[in-house]
């Protein structure tokens, strides 16, 4: 399928603790497409880190294959597939993950310096995105002089720097009140609307969970649900 | 990323953790200083010594009688009177070479006079016109000068004093030696009475200065004095005057020089303390000095055990001790060189720290796209940094160090203070400081860089 952006085609995920074998993802396969709001839920041990890591490209499955837009990426060089990550996905995480020694927009930069992208182009663009979280006037500050949600929508623009088309949220919302993670959660919902970003979020709240347009459901590492949201909730409403 | 971005970030973390970075900065500092300095002073010590040895005799050979000494039964040693005077006795008959006397020689011959050899009266061995001959008929010999030494009692004014004499061969001593006059003249042919003084007798030894064309008595006799020397200059110039004669003239007055010792018979003339040779330019040195000591031991009649002449050739001196400063220099750079290594391991310990505070941020670049390169990049540019401002400031203290020391000694031995930079020792410090930082950055760096971006993430 044209429109699909990654596909897990028999995947598992295998850890060695000790002497026992864990399956943290037992033969999952599953496509998500262009324009998705997915949220990948379950409880905690379900294998939705594992997931989202192999979403993410961090992690390579032990059996089976990821395609990456077309691409197998067990197969790519490791230089390839970080240039291929870091144009294609967007991570917000749930600890916001920010270079703690780094300005606002300098980690707004950080991306598009990896791509080496311009620096007059580069400046423009991550003005832009700091702008468009509401972030105008904390540009210059420092991680730890900005509240956790400031923080979250630094880590939002972080991950819109390079116009990836897919962003990749970890409990977006997990470490935020909730008015804040309401406004987090809104961001996400309009880049989906708006932007046309496809959209997937690991979240163990099912609250959370209705926003998205389809769910897939985790249970100790097999998947057991994958379907169409019918009661999306509309954040603006 | 580009290299400008990689430099940046490297930089910044130097700053974030400055206390840590200023900590492995000193040892670095420490280590390269150390090399630093010692280097330079070593090159220092070497440049002086060739040119003190250089200014003792340069590619001048000397040629001296010594008579060979042999052990006894009883373990002791004792001169070997018996073979030399035998050999002595026989110098008569020698001097096969003197028939092929060329031109020069008999220039030579004219200035040294017809004074005739008396071998009988010799119980020791001693340098005549016969060994002049036998090294004038050696091709590659320029010019041959002989001294005879000698000492008096020197009155100038109402004051007296003990001076050491150097009697020379007014022709070719000038050619020869590398002595110049700050006033007046050399000798030269012809010259009689009249001597040559060194600076320091003119200067320090009386009361009153020693001008030139004034008159000096010695043992009683008048002398004109005919030219002044300029002061022997560098650290160990000061030496020379401790060794060096205060008073040139022409050999043949030091013969005729009366003692006032009575007991001390007059000089046997054409008898020489020493024959100094200058060979031609471009001439094959080991091998002319090879032909010397063949000519001579023929015409002397002596072998290698019973030889009774020295041939002390400076360039030969200079080139051993050359070879131990420079082996003294290499291991002392080496203990050096141990405090360098120090603090390159105070650099791995600070990446590794470094790395491993740094885990999560790793783990977030590389998520947002950073190739395992780049990491490696930014962690090697951090190692080198640290290494590079060690090595920068180390080298400034070290050229400092060297100074310090310099103007120590030079206080010490009275000689003018001289700045020395060793562009050797500079060059090898900053190599070295670069190299240190990069191997000591390289195994943190890769472990850095190797880490997979899930472990990363997760680490806290």
């Amino acid at each position: 399928m044209e429109n699909t952006l990654i596909a897990f085609r028999n995947v598992w995920k295998t850890y060695q603790m000790g002497e026992v074998q864990v399956n943290a993802l037992k033969d999952v396969t599953v496509k998500l497409g262009r324009n998705e709001f997915a949220a990948i839920i379950g409880p905690s041990g379900s294998g939705k880190s594992t997931m989202m890591n192999l979403v993410g490209c961090l992690d390579i499955p032990s059996k089976g294959e990821i395609f990456l837009k077309g691409r197998n990426i067990a197969l790519l060089e490791e230089s390839d597939l970080a240039a291929l990550r870091g144009r294609t996905i967007g991570f917000v995480f749930q600890q916001y993950n920010l270079i703690p020694g780094m300005t606002a927009l300098e980690n707004v930069l950080l991306p598009l310096e990896i791509q080496e992208i311009d620096d007059d182009t580069a400046e423009k663009r991550a003005k832009e995105l700091l702008t468009l979280v509401g972030l105008s006037d904390k540009m210059q500050n420092k991680p730890s002089q900005l509240s956790g949600g400031q923080q979250q929508r630094v880590s939002i623009a972080r991950s819109l720097a390079c116009d990836p088309e897919i962003i990749l949220a970890d409990e977006p919302t997990g470490a935020l009140d909730s008015v804040t993670g309401k406004e987090v959660i809104g961001i996400l919902y309009r880049l989906w609307k708006e932007k046309e970003k496809t959209v997937v979020m690991v979240t163990h709240d099912l609250h959370l969970a209705g926003y998205a347009s389809r769910h897939i459901q985790l249970k100790d590492g097999e998947m057991v649900r994958d379907e169409p949201n019918k009661e999306q909730i509309d954040p603006e409403a | 990323m580009k290299s400008k971005k990689i430099l940046k970030i490297a930089f910044n973390m130097v700053k974030a953790n400055k206390l840590r970075s200023w900590l492995t900065i000193i040892g670095v500092i420490i280590g390269i200083a150390s090399v630093m300095a010692i280097v330079t002073t070593g090159e220092y010590f070497q440049e002086q010594v060739t040119e003190t040895l250089e200014g003792l005799g340069g590619d001048t050979i000397t040629i001296v009688a010594s008579i060979p000494f042999q052990v006894n039964e009883d373990g002791e040693m004792v001169k070997d009177t018996e073979v030399s005077s035998e050999v002595a006795a026989e110098t008569e008959e020698v001097a096969p070479e003197t028939e092929e006397v060329t031109e020069e020689t008999e220039e030579v011959s004219e200035t040294n006079n017809s004074d005739s050899i008396e071998p009988e009266s010799v119980t020791e061995a001693e340098l005549t016109k016969t060994d002049v001959f036998t090294l004038l008929s050696i091709p590659d010999v320029e010019y041959i000068n002989v001294n005879v030494e000698g000492g008096a009692e020197l009155t100038f004014g109402s004051e007296t004093t003990s001076v050491g004499v150097k009697g020379v061969d007014p022709n070719f001593w000038p050619k020869l030696t590398n002595k110049k006059v700050e006033q007046g003249r050399m000798l030269k042919s012809g010259d009689k009475s009249v001597v040559i003084i060194s600076k320091e007798l003119s200067n320090d030894t009386f009361e009153q200065e020693i001008r030139l064309n004034q008159m000096i008595l010695l043992n009683g006799r008048s002398y004109r004095v005919i030219g002044i020397l300029e002061k022997d200059e560098g650290l160990l110039g000061g030496l020379k005057g401790l060794f060096g004669s205060s008073i040139y003239m022409p050999y043949k007055d030091v013969y005729s020089l009366s003692y006032s010792d009575e007991d001390m018979p007059e000089r046997e003339r054409e008898v020489y303390d020493s024959i100094e040779i200058k060979l031609d330019e471009g001439a094959d040195y080991d091998a002319a000095l090879k032909e010397i000591e063949r000519k001579l031991r023929r015409s002397r009649r002596v072998t290698e055990d019973t030889q009774d002449f020295y041939i002390n050739s400076p360039k030969k001196t200079i080139e051993s001790t050359g070879k131990l400063i420079n082996g003294l220099t290499a291991f002392l750079a080496f203990i050096a060189g141990i405090s360098l290594l120090v603090g390159s391991t105070g650099i791995a310990n600070t990446m590794f720290t470094s790395v491993l505070e740094k885990t999560k941020e790793i783990g977030i670049m590389k998520a947002i796209g950073a190739k395992n390169k780049d990491i490696m990049l930014i962690f090697l540019c951090n190692a080198a940094m640290i290494s590079l401002v060690g090595g920068i400031i180390g080298i400034l203290l070290g050229t400092a160090a060297v100074q310090v020391i310099l103007l120590l000694i030079s206080i010490q031995m009275k000689v003018p203070f001289e700045f020395a930079l060793s562009l050797k020792g500079t060059v090898t410090a900053t190599l070295v400081s670069i190299i240190v930082g990069l191997i000591a950055g390289l195994v943190p760096a890769k472990n850095a860089a190797e880490l997979k971006p899930v472990d990363a993430l997760r680490y806290e």
